[in-house]
């Protein structure tokens, strides 16, 4: 019994089971920088929805309805993969000579020096910029349903004290609307979270893909223990994993509503 | 120009792939969702306790890890049940992984929804039924259930909306068998072939966004013969709350 624990001890602690505990950091980097540009995309999403010129009103819309009627896995693959390659022809303007370019036989990149080779980081930032401006997509609905719900009165009131629009809009109506749009904002969360398993696509060697690593069949003692297949024990630890973090997050995002919405009588509590 | 129409046509089989996957998850995963919505509200805590566990975990993870999760699971029980079964081919395709997977998530999501709307079923007509004296079967027939429809089909709208979107995710996760290419696989193909992300992509959005509005106008359809005895004629709004 007793050996039988420090066995499976010692198994969950070799250095491969390390640097699957280590690559939890991609997952939640990429949750916290994604969810942060989520609420920034919307926020300025809201703002050109709501703006009074009309090509900026399109542009609003255009991107909150584009983006949420794509799939986010579409979108989330595109992005990265877009940019990279808007950077590296922006590089072949300026840095191919003409006979490296006559050189170039395959279809992409235009020419050798111009071709970006992107490491972890790079592809952790794009694939966070990317969550970022899909869910900024699903936060600029909630944010604008929120700024309509701020009581009409609160901002006649801070125009009748002389406010400019730009500090109406800062100091009044974005710091009413947050009480509005928690709740909404909780569900983006969530949203971002569950999209973080995604980060494998990207060749970002994260937690999914670690599982499936350790859990493959291995039949070389010398590799480690000789096991069959056991990827699905591995992915059932990561389902309770995202279980245990919505979990939380539910308990955080209720404390935070019932904060924010303190001393405000509204149904919105 | 020319290139773009072709590239349409390249897609067209590949669409057939997600309508399959979502056409044949919606109507299972609808009666299983009534099941379990009935179950949550359930006065009997060995009957709500495990739908509200159900619920709460398939919409608490990503469809991603599910799909991982049941496929190694069918794989690891490959040698000992469905070898000797001889369900091997079918147990472990695609086509019939997808659409399972795909099942138990939508039937959680939608259980929550109709779980909801049966809330939100107006207290004084279940109690008018019951006072004509009808059975708890013919309650739930003539009272509950066009109540609970009725108020559930927006939000159900966007749920199979978002099933359809979800099916992008099938052979992200599951092996291609053949040449069975859905949206997602054939855009990452051709992508891995000419690396042209400008055109492949956005082709197979368009794909999306189309069957999309399909199933809004659809739906919509459905919506204004489930309203039509209301006398604002209630219409789907095009663009209502996506968040699941």
């Amino acid at each position: 019994m007793i050996e039988d624990l420090t066995f499976w001890l010692g198994y969950i602690t070799n250095g491969k089971h390390l640097t699957w505990y280590a690559s939890f950091q991609f997952t939640i980097f990429a949750a916290v920088v994604g969810g942060v540009l989520a609420v920034v995309f919307g926020l300025l999403g809201a703002t050109l929805k709501n703006s009074r010129f009309l090509p900026l009103r399109l542009v609003g819309t255009f991107y909150s309805s584009i983006v949420r009627g794509v799939p986010d896995v579409l979108f989330f693959l595109f992005f990265p993969l877009a940019f990279e390659q808007a950077v590296e022809w922006l590089a072949a303007t300026q840095i191919c000579s003409p006979e490296a370019l006559a050189a170039q036989t395959a279809n992409w990149p235009p020419c050798r020096e111009a071709n970006w080779l992107l490491g972890t980081t790079e592809y952790l930032m794009l694939a966070s910029v990317s969550l970022g401006l899909v869910y900024g997509a699903f936060a600029t609905n909630v944010i604008h349903g929120a700024m309509r719900a701020v009581p009409h009165g609160q901002l006649e009131a801070a125009r009748a004290y002389g406010m400019s629009a730009a500090q109406v809009l800062w100091r009044v109506h974005i710091r009413q609307m947050w009480v509005y749009a928690l709740p909404g904002l909780s569900n983006v969360w969530m949203l971002v979270v569950k999209a973080t398993s995604l980060l494998s696509l990207l060749q970002i060697a994260d937690i999914v893909l670690w599982a499936d690593r350790l859990g493959a069949p291995n039949f070389l003692p010398t590799v480690g223990l000789v096991h069959g297949d056991w990827r699905w024990r591995y992915y059932l630890v990561l389902f309770v994993f995202y279980i245990l973090v919505t979990l939380l997050s539910e308990k955080a995002f209720n404390a935070i509503i019932r904060r924010a919405g303190r001393g405000i009588l509204s149904e919105a509590q | 120009m020319e290139r773009f129409l072709q590239e349409l046509a390249i897609f067209a089989p590949a669409v057939v792939f997600n309508i399959y996957f979502a056409a044949a998850s919606i109507p299972i995963g609808f009666v299983l969702a009534i099941f379990l919505a009935l179950g949550k509200a359930s006065k009997n805590p060995l009957i709500s306790a495990p739908s509200r566990i159900y619920v709460y975990a398939f919409r608490g993870s990503p469809l991603f890890i599910q799909f991982f999760m049941f496929y190694s699971l069918a794989l690891s029980l490959n040698l000992t049940v469905w070898r000797p079964l001889g369900l091997s081919a079918y147990v472990l395709h695609p086509l019939f992984m997808g659409p399972l997977v795909l099942v138990l998530n939508t039937a959680a999501y939608t259980a929550e929804i109709f779980y909801g709307a049966l809330r939100a079923v107006p207290r004084g007509e279940v109690e008018a039924a019951r006072a004509y004296g009808m059975s708890r079967a013919q309650q739930f027939r003539r009272v509950v259930w066009p109540n609970l429809i009725r108020l559930a089909w927006p939000a159900y709208t966007n749920e199979v909306v978002f099933l359809f979107h979800a099916t992008a995710v099938v052979y992200l996760a599951l092996p291609v068998v053949g040449r069975q290419l859905d949206l997602m696989a054939t855009a990452k193909e051709l992508f891995e072939r000419d690396f042209n992300a400008f055109l492949h992509f956005p082709v197979a959005a368009l794909y999306f966004l189309a069957v999309s509005l399909l199933v809004f106008f659809v739906f919509g359809l459905v919506y204004q013969r489930l309203t039509r005895h209301m006398p604002g004629r209630a219409r789907l709004r095009y663009a209502p709350k996506w968040i699941r």
